[in-house]
């Protein structure tokens, strides 16, 4: 009785053990990765901080103010370029007949309307 | 249980077993009972034994286990997670109100020596010679000299780019090192210089923001959102530099607040200098005309007489004053620019920028009153403002009534276009002040304003700053999208033995839209000369006015506002016009 005893507990001590070093070395990979990905994850963020401010660099209002004259042959915008989207006058050839003949139908609601129709082609 | 003694157990094992006699009860129980303790003695003593290695075992266990799950001191876990999720630089970004970056800090590599060690394999001349031809900005005879010296750290060059270390790492110099350093970078160059600022080689603010700041930019992680919007910024920027060539102007400042809140949208003070490579910059490039500087703002000041003037019930709009005779006080002349020799209302006191109008009026309210009322909306004090810039205002004292005569037109009393600025808005926003400020407000809070002048009186002064713009003075202003209302000023400054007549502080101050203003506009130039275009005139409607113009129509969109269709007009403001113009032509 008492060796099958003592076996057993040496059976379970050498188990635990190993279990033990097992999971023990398995965090330990498990940490080196974690703290790998970190000194990646640190790395891209400093790479990322960097390229932000290459981008704020690059787009210069001056600087994109002369290309976009150099490439676009753009200049500053007058007021009368912008319009609100309400304000928009509807194209002839879009413009639903049946809802054109009320005049009651107004910009907005025709404009509904072929959305609608767009959707349900 | 039974442990002792010991004698009785070795008396009882040495003893000799006697001889069982059948028969004797006696006898037999009593070395029966011998035994017994004798043995209990022992398996106690087996048990106690066994009870100590097990603790013994126990303990050992315990340790094994602690080692196997103790981590190397070398493996820093969770130490590396502290330190991953934030930058490795130590100050904070500085992000204009829609997140475009202003000013960030970028870990660059600078270059040092340790003289001692180049002199071991090296002699200066040889090494200073080598180092100059990789950096060829450095002085050569400044970089032996400093090989020279008997220490241990100097430092050569600050701020490397990557492609500079490289060189240097390939060239092998001995006694090279090369150490990770911060440095302030601003992407956007000279657009803000003024209200960024700059900071030191130790990574200190030296200027603006970034002085102001300090504290905060160093212990906050968060980027700080300051009020300036960018594009706006840029708008205003280039439209004053095209301005003040254009004229030949020594100078140039304008700003855009918002007049809800008191945030500032723009604020450009020319010339200005790129905060990236600041030392090459002169005192008056970095000389930040907005806030530090103050000028008798001329006619300008004509809206707070006649604020003044309308909230203390002195006048009205329908009232007026005789300008028919120049005033004579002293050795002064006081006349009017735009003279027309009668008696004028108010509205056209301001339309034509009546001075003799305005001082007749200001003498109406009385010194003391208008003291109060200067006081009052910001214009005596230094105002508190988020940049370690800002200039006191220079209040005549004592202040007599010669003083009140002439800060009723804007001259005798010099203050910064900031409190010009703020002080409009208070009349133009229904008559509250508040503090002007670079930081973003949380929208939810609004900031609480003080009340200097009424709701009533503001209106009106939007009605008369309309009335300027179009009949009057202001007509270069104007735009058919985004109405505007202001006055135009024209300052002489002084030099010498009193004003100088050719060298002018010209400015427009103004609100758009100004039939509900959102925000208020300032454009000066300093000592512009006139063209041809403008016949010779370098006054504030001929040279500034355009430019409030141009930055207005171009901004506009960009602040959120829809372009009018068609001239819109605040219904008070048509029935306050109405019954104005009723009395101009009984």
């Amino acid at each position: 009785m008492i060796w099958r005893t003592t076996a057993l507990c040496l059976l379970l001590a050498a188990a635990g053990g190993s279990a033990l070093l097992v999971v023990t070395r398995e965090v330990r990979e498990r940490e080196r990765v974690y703290a790998q990905l970190q000194a990646q994850i640190s790395a891209a963020r400093e790479a990322s901080h960097v390229l932000r401010a290459e981008w704020a660099y690059l787009n210069r209002l001056e600087r994109v103010r002369e290309l976009s004259a150099i490439h676009l042959g753009m200049d500053a915008a007058s007021p009368d370029r912008i319009v609100r989207f309400e304000d928009l006058p509807l194209r002839q050839a879009e413009r639903a007949p049946e809802l054109l003949a009320d005049n009651r139908t107004s910009s907005k609601e025709l404009m509904i309307v072929r959305a609608e129709r767009r959707q349900v082609r | 249980m039974r442990l002792w003694p010991f004698s009785e157990v070795e008396e009882a094992t040495r003893a000799p077993l006697p001889q069982v006699v059948s028969g004797d009860g006696f006898l037999r129980g009593q070395i029966d009972g011998r035994m017994k303790a004798a043995l209990e003695t022992g398996r106690n003593r087996l048990v106690l034994g066994g009870s100590l290695f097990l603790v013994a075992f126990l303990a050992i266990g315990v340790r094994l286990v602690d080692l196997a799950l103790q981590r190397p001191a070398d493996a820093a876990g969770p130490a590396v997670a502290a330190v991953s999720d934030r930058l490795s630089v130590k100050r904070a970004d500085i992000v204009d109100r829609n997140g475009v970056l202003m000013a960030s800090s970028l870990t660059t590599p600078s270059l040092y020596a340790n003289p001692r060690e180049v002199r071991k394999v090296l002699d200066s001349a040889t090494a200073a010679r080598q180092i100059v031809k990789l950096l060829p900005d450095l002085n050569e005879s400044e970089v032996r000299a400093k090989l020279e010296l008997d220490r241990a750290f100097i430092w050569l060059r600050r701020g490397l780019t990557p492609n500079q270390q490289i060189t240097i790492n390939n060239a092998g110099i001995p006694g090279l090192y090369f150490q990770r350093e911060e440095r302030r970078i601003y992407p956007q160059g000279p657009l803000a210089a003024h209200i960024l600022g700059f900071t030191g080689m130790d990574n200190e603010g030296l200027a603006g923001v970034e002085k102001y700041q300090d504290d905060l930019l160093l212990n906050t992680r968060q980027p700080l959102k300051l009020s300036i919007d960018m594009r706006v910024q840029h708008v205003l920027h280039s439209e004053l530099a095209r301005s003040m060539a254009k004229f030949s102007a020594v100078g140039a400042a304008g700003m855009i607040v918002d007049a809800r809140n008191g945030e500032t949208i723009a604020m450009v003070s020319l010339p200005d200098y790129d905060p990236n490579t600041r030392s090459a910059a002169s005192d008056d490039a970095m000389f930040n005309r907005n806030t530090l500087g103050v000028y008798e703002m001329g006619s300008t000041f004509k809206l707070f007489t006649a604020a003044m003037a309308l909230d203390a019930g002195v006048t009205s709009l329908k009232g007026g004053y005789d300008a028919s005779q120049p005033i004579r006080i002293g050795r002064f002349t006081i006349t009017d620019y735009h003279a027309k020799a009668r008696w004028l209302s108010v509205p056209e006191i301001m339309i034509y920028s009546s001075n003799i109008g305005s001082v007749k009026m200001a003498l109406d309210a009385g010194t003391d009153r208008q003291r109060a009322f200067l006081q009052k909306i910001g214009m005596l004090s230094a105002p508190s403002f988020e940049l370690p810039e800002v200039g006191s205002p220079l209040v005549p004292s004592p202040w007599r009534e010669i003083n009140t005569m002439t800060i009723a037109f804007g001259h005798g009393l010099s203050v910064s276009p900031l409190q010009l600025v703020s002080g409009v808005s208070a009349l133009v926003n229904g008559g509250l002040l508040y503090p002007p400020t670079l930081l973003r407000r949380p929208s939810d809070a609004p900031p609480d304003g003080t009340r200097v002048v009424s709701e009533r009186v503001s209106d009106q002064m939007r009605w008369l700053m309309r009335q300027i713009v179009t009949e009057g003075t202001g007509r270069n202003a104007d735009t058919q999208a985004y109405p505007v209302g202001g006055k135009t000023g024209t300052a002489e400054k002084v030099g010498g033995k009193g004003y100088k007549r050719k060298a002018l502080v010209s400015s427009f101050v103004g609100a758009f839209p100004i039939d509900d203003p959102k925000f208020v506009i300032l454009a000066m130039l300093d000592e512009p000369q006139g063209t041809k275009d403008t016949y010779g005139y370098a006054t504030g409607g001929w040279v500034a006015a355009p430019v409030v113009k141009a930055v207005v129509s171009q901004a506009g969109a960009l602040l959120g506002l829809p372009p009018r269709t068609q001239p819109q007009q605040d219904h008070r403001v048509v029935e306050a016009s109405t019954s104005v113009r009723r009395t101009v032509t009984q």
